[in-house]
C-alpha cells in the first residue's frame, strides 16, 4: 500500500470514528471506500459491533428510594447553609443591609400601592360614619361626651392604619424570601 | 438554578429528579462499584456546597458532570483495590493476542471489559461523548482540558476499545 493510500485509509477511519462517536451514519464516500478496501472495511465493522457492545452494557437506573433520600439529604444541607449564611450576614457589621431579600423593594412597592388605592374609599367611608352618627346621636348624646367618642373612633382609625402601613416592610419581606417549608413526605 | 441559591428546596428536589438517570448512568459506567449510589448523593450535596460558585454562563448539566468526575476521579486515586484488579485485568489482556483484530461476536461479549480497562483519561471522555452526547468543548470545560486533547483521546479511547495500542500523546 502506498503513502498516499495509508493516509486516505487514515482519514477514512478518523471520519469512522467520528461518526461512531456522534452516533451518526458515516458519509456516503467513506462508506463507499470502505466497501472496496478490506482495512476500512475491517474498520467499520469493528466500529459496528462496538456500537452493538455498547448498546448493550446496561447502566441501572437509580432506585426510588435513593432519590428521594437524595433529596431529603440535599434539603437540609441547603437550609442549614442558608441559615449559616443568615446568621453570617447578620453578624457582620452592616448585616443588616444583607438581610433584604431580591424582590422586596417590588413587594414593597406592590403592598404600598394596593393599600394607597383603597385609602381614600376608607376614609370616605369613615368619614360618612362619623357624620351620620354625630347627625344621629347629637340630641340624645352631650356634645362633650359625642366629641369624645369621634375623638377615640379617629384615634382607633389612625392606629388602625398605623398598623397597617408599618406591617407593610415585614410582609414584603416574608413574601421576596419565599422560602417554602421544609415539609416531611 | 437561582432558586436554589436563594434557597428553594423545591427547584432543588426538580433538579435531582431531571438529571437522575443521566447523573447515575454516568457514575454507573464511570466507576463500577457499589459506591455508584454514594456518588450519586455525594455529588448532589457538593451542589449545594458549592451553590455560589455556579456560573451561570455554564449549562448546569456541565457542572454536574464536572463534580461527578471529579468525585470519581478522587474515588479511583483513594481505591488502591480497584488500581490491582485494573492492573491484575489488564495483565490478562495483555496476554491475549492482539495483532489480528478481534471477530465481531467476541468483540460484543468483550467490550464491556474492554471499557472498564480503559485509562480513566479515556474513558471519561468516552462515556461524555458517546453516553452524554456532550460536545467536545462541554468535555474539555468538565475534565479540565483543552478540546484538542479530548479530540485525540477520544480517538485514542476508540482505538484501545477496537484492541489497538492507545497511542494518545498525553
Amino acid at each position: 500500500m502506498t503513502t498516499e493510500a495509508h493516509a486516505l485509509c487514515d482519514s477514512v477511519q478518523e471520519r469512522l470514528a467520528e461518526a461512531f462517536l456522534a452516533h451518526a451514519t458515516p458519509a456516503a464516500d467513506d462508506v463507499a471506500h470502505a466497501a472496496a478496501c478490506a482495512q476500512c472495511s475491517a474498520a467499520r465493522a469493528e466500529l459496528a459491533a462496538l456500537a452493538a457492545g455498547l448498546a448493550a452494557t446496561s447502566a441501572p437506573a437509580p432506585s426510588e428510594l435513593l432519590v428521594q433520600r437524595t433529596q431529603r439529604r440535599a434539603r437540609a444541607e441547603l437550609a442549614a447553609l442558608i441559615e449559616r449564611e443568615q446568621e453570617e450576614a447578620l453578624a457582620s457589621p452592616g448585616g443588616s443591609a444583607l438581610l433584604l431579600p431580591e424582590g422586596f423593594a417590588r413587594e414593597c412597592g406592590r403592598l404600598l400601592l394596593g393599600s394607597v388605592a383603597v385609602l381614600p374609599v376608607v376614609l370616605l367611608w369613615n368619614g360618612f360614619v362619623l357624620v351620620f352618627a354625630q347627625r344621629l346621636l347629637a340630641g340624645v348624646v352631650p356634645e362633650a361626651l359625642l366629641a369624645v367618642v369621634g375623638g377615640a373612633y379617629v384615634a382607633c382609625g389612625a392606629a388602625w392604619l398605623t398598623f397597617l402601613y408599618g406591617s407593610i416592610p415585614f410582609v414584603a419581606h416574608r413574601r421576596a424570601r419565599r422560602v417554602p417549608s421544609e415539609v416531611k413526605r | 438554578m437561582r432558586r436554589v441559591q436563594q434557597g428553594d428546596g423545591r427547584a432543588l428536589d426538580e433538579l435531582v429528579e431531571r438529571h437522575r438517570r443521566g447523573l447515575h448512568a454516568f457514575l454507573a459506567r464511570r466507576t463500577p462499584t457499589p459506591r455508584r449510589d454514594d456518588l450519586f448523593q455525594e455529588t448532589w450535596l457538593r451542589v449545594v456546597r458549592s451553590k455560589d460558585r455556579f456560573d451561570p454562563g455554564l449549562r448546569f448539566t456541565t457542572w454536574l458532570f464536572q463534580i461527578a468526575n471529579n468525585l470519581c476521579r478522587d474515588l479511583a486515586r483513594r481505591s488502591a483495590v480497584e488500581s490491582r484488579e485494573r492492573a491484575r485485568a489488564a495483565a490478562d489482556a495483555d496476554a491475549a493476542p492482539r495483532s489480528d483484530p478481534a471477530p465481531r461476536v467476541e468483540l460484543r461479549l468483550d467490550v464491556g471489559r474492554r471499557l472498564a480497562l480503559l485509562p480513566e483519561r479515556l474513558r471519561e471522555v468516552l462515556l461524555l461523548r458517546y453516553f452524554e452526547d456532550l460536545p467536545e468543548r462541554e468535555i474539555a470545560a468538565i475534565v479540565g482540558v483543552p478540546a484538542g486533547t479530548v479530540k485525540s483521546r477520544l480517538h485514542a479511547a476508540v482505538r484501545a476499545l477496537r484492541g489497538q495500542e492507545p497511542d494518545d500523546d498525553d
